[in-house]
């Protein structure tokens, strides 16, 4: 899928335009979905929020959970209901930020050209007759480098979770109609850990602003209800 | 009643340094009721720095010591180690294939079905006794790491060691254990000891801090035994009617390129007069000659050596060890404990040098005595067990030399001689000859090698043990072949998860391992 993504052009892109309906059609197959520390409230109020490790580096990373097993979106079923929070990587796409590979931080956008999202009818236009960016496309590149800062904000919450020992690994087992589904190799934060922390370390978290997400994620557990409903659902 | 508050460690090689790592945290070093451990480091004299293989209660002791696996994976160039194998400690096949073996330290798991008899039945068919067994030998050979990224610290799929620059790993434990476990650090060179009326030590003399007195003296002045043999007199046991090894040369080798693979497993390469040692750490590879002087001359071990290493070393000079092989009549004589070299020293072959010490800081450790008084019976006990302890690592090494069919040297055949095998050892083989090795053989807790370590040699080498006419006892053979399809099948799904050793080991230098 990633072949399809090339450099946005002026010339090359001048008359597509961008449907901006949100679905995780293209992500059916996603059971974790990456999130930003920043997104955290407010995804908890509709999925898990948890932690995994990268199987590349073994660093955490902060996903939604969208299904019970591997390969399994439950959002993305025929039928599925709408999620009352759409994650932020879904409302930039199918804009990407391509990194320059001799130069990290050098970033261009770019366009995943097979998205049916891409078309020439309807939604908005990325540039305009004379080949300027639209206003629209000025919009998507700040939220697209914003995307990315937080993302660099959330692996560094990650990290400073585990170094404060606040990650524990959680085992969750969840029946439905009978049938008995067990999911591993997640982490959540340790409550009991969070409570003892020396007070210097917890006004640092504070200061950092990373309170209402660790909160956040420990409330966002309670949507493991909403997606076993979906599965039930799913599965009659 | 005389509290024991003082403990001086003198000689700061890894020993010397495990000792006060493990002191310092059992006897709470820091803290102002503990026990002050203090560390006498000689400014002048190198350390012996050869010790790189390790066995898998390191990574409990590491943990224990609170010792990060990536910090230590970073700083002393640390390779894992899954096994050690084996080479030519047999004659060739008839084809002349190469004999090997590995030394697996994943054990069999004996507590549902022992696999033995009926791999010994062949229903294993031409499967070695460790792939019969486990899965990690075909990792090995397929050259994957035991572990994943997603593994924690000192975790993984398999049961590992690892293989460490003894010299960056001394530097790492003189940190921890000075910034982080209360040790007190002294560099100054040892001029004389003083003895009290009774024997016991009282002091030792330095020019530069002048006299140091201590509670309780330890021995970590490698091969030269300061304490333990010059002053207190205590007679060195020679085992060289055993063990036949006493000399090495050593020499680190540079890797051909960033890139060659690194083997997850010691290799121990027997030649005419001893065996080589080759181990791959992340930045060079650690080789050297073991071998008995008795049997072959400097000059002809240096051949056999740049033999080996087939051109990777001709511009680099090698290092003469020279070795005394045995062990202290007493390890603990007053308040005076050997550990390390001073206590005593068998040739590398099964990793025992970091292990025993390791072991033996530990015990000493838990044991520790918390005044004068208990101390006569304290160190009686303790030289019971680590004698039993080294004789036991005596049996083992032997095993190799015993069940060996070589016949190319007087070397190989005179360590068949029955003469110069420990009657404990021929005892054992005698029953193993028909019936199988038993946890009942294996009583004493503290053998450092058990019966999965000896299932490995013994079945490794060819040893016969005739099960003919008990066949009644081994009725699960359909359940054994179920298992040794299991281990079969287990490595093919490992086999897509696991990554090459040496991307393994970049990967963990670059992100670091989890501690969770």
């Amino acid at each position: 899928m990633t072949f399809s993504v090339v450099p946005l052009h002026q010339d090359i892109h001048r008359h597509i335009r961008l449907n901006t309906r949100l679905s995780f059609d293209e992500f059916s197959d996603r059971q974790l979905f990456a999130m930003s520390v920043h997104e955290f409230p407010r995804a908890s109020s509709e999925y898990p929020l948890l932690f995994v490790k990268d199987s590349e580096t073994g660093q955490f990373k902060a996903v939604a959970l969208l299904g019970l097993t591997p390969g399994e979106n439950l959002y993305a079923v025929p039928g599925a209901a709408k999620p009352n929070y759409w994650p932020q990587a879904l409302s930039n796409y199918p804009l990407v930020l391509i990194a320059d590979p001799n130069n990290q931080s050098q970033f261009s956008i770019g366009l995943q050209t097979t998205s049916p999202l891409v078309n020439d009818t309807e939604g908005e236009l990325l540039f305009d007759e004379q080949g300027q960016e639209t206003a629209f496309l000025t919009q998507k590149k700040q939220n697209l480098l914003k995307a990315y800062e937080q993302q660099q904000i959330t692996d560094a919450f990650a990290v400073l979770l585990a170094e404060l020992n606040l990650l524990q690994a959680q085992k969750f087992s969840v029946d439905i109609k009978g049938q008995s589904f067990e999911l591993n190799g997640l982490y959540i934060i340790n409550e009991q850990q969070l409570l003892q922390l020396p007070a210097e370390q917890f006004n640092d978290l504070r200061q950092r602003g990373f309170l209402p997400a660790i909160y956040a994620q420990l409330n966002s557990l309670h949507q493991f209800n909403r997606l076993a409903a979906r599965k039930a659902q799913a599965m009659a | 009643m005389k509290m024991i508050k003082q403990v001086l460690i003198v000689g700061g090689g890894t020993a010397g340094w495990l000792a006060a790592c493990h002191l310092a945290k059992k006897l709470q070093s820091g803290s102002a009721s503990g026990v002050q451990i203090t560390l006498l480091e000689s400014a002048t004299i190198p350390t012996i720095g050869v010790g790189e293989g390790t066995v898998p209660a390191i990574r409990q002791s590491l943990q224990y010591l609170g010792i990060s696996e990536t910090d230590f994976i970073r700083e002393c160039d640390v390779t894992l180690k899954q096994s050690i194998q084996f080479v030519d400690w047999m004659k060739p096949a008839a084809d002349g294939t190469v004999h090997r073996y590995h030394h697996l330290f994943d054990y069999p798991d004996l507590s549902s079905l022992d696999l033995t008899p009926y791999w010994l039945q062949g229903l294993a068919g031409d499967c070695s006794y460790a792939d019969a067994v486990s899965w990690q030998g075909r990792l090995c050979d397929a050259g994957l790491a035991p572990k994943t990224m997603l593994h924690a610290e000192f975790n993984g799929h398999c049961n590992y060691a690892y293989h460490l620059d003894a010299v960056k790993f001394a530097r790492l434990l003189t940190r921890h254990a000075t910034e982080k476990l209360g040790v007190k650090h002294l560099l100054g060179t040892v001029q004389q000891v003083e003895c009290a009326q009774n024997g016991a030590i009282a002091a030792v003399l330095t020019p530069e801090h002048g006299r140091i007195s201590a509670d309780i003296f330890i021995d970590c002045t490698g091969f030269s035994a300061l304490l333990i043999g010059e002053a207190c007199k205590v007679p060195f046991i020679a085992k060289n009617d055993v063990m036949f090894v006493d000399s090495a040369l050593a020499v680190q080798v540079p890797y051909a390129s960033s890139e060659q693979a690194i083997p997850c497993y010691t290799i121990a390469t027997a030649r005419e007069a001893g065996w080589i040692w080759d181990i791959g750490l992340s930045a060079r590879r650690g080789t050297g000659y073991v071998y008995a002087s008795r049997y072959t001359s400097d000059e002809r071990a240096e051949q056999v050596l740049r033999q080996y290493l087939q051109g990777a070393a001709d511009q680099l000079p090698l290092r003469k060890i020279d070795m005394k092989v045995g062990y202290r009549e007493k390890f603990w004589h007053h308040n005076c404990i050997a550990l390390g070299l001073s206590q005593g020293f068998v040739e590398p072959l099964e990793a025992t040098g970091l292990l025993i010490y390791d072991a033996t800081a530990r015990m000493l450790a838990d044991l520790f005595p918390p005044h004068q008084a208990a101390m006569p019976m304290l160190a009686e006990r303790f030289n019971q067990r680590v004698r039993l302890a080294w004789d036991k690592v005596i049996d083992f090494i032997k095993l190799h030399y015993y069940l060996s069919d070589r016949d190319d040297s007087a070397f190989w055949r005179d360590n068949r001689d029955p003469a110069s095998v420990p009657a404990s050892l021929l005892a054992n083989l005698e029953q193993w000859r028909y019936q199988l090795p038993s946890p009942y053989d294996f009583h004493s807790k503290l053998e450092v090698f058990n019966l999965e370590n000896y299932l490995y040699v013994l079945y490794g080498m060819g040893f016969h043990t005739d099960l003919a006419g008990q066949e009644y006892r081994f009725g699960a053979g359909a359940q054994a072949q179920q298992m040794f399809g299991y281990y079969q099948h287990k490595f093919q799904q490992l086999q897509s998860e696991l990554l090459p050793h040496r991307e393994l080991i970049r990967r963990v230098q670059q992100y670091g391992l989890q501690k969770i």
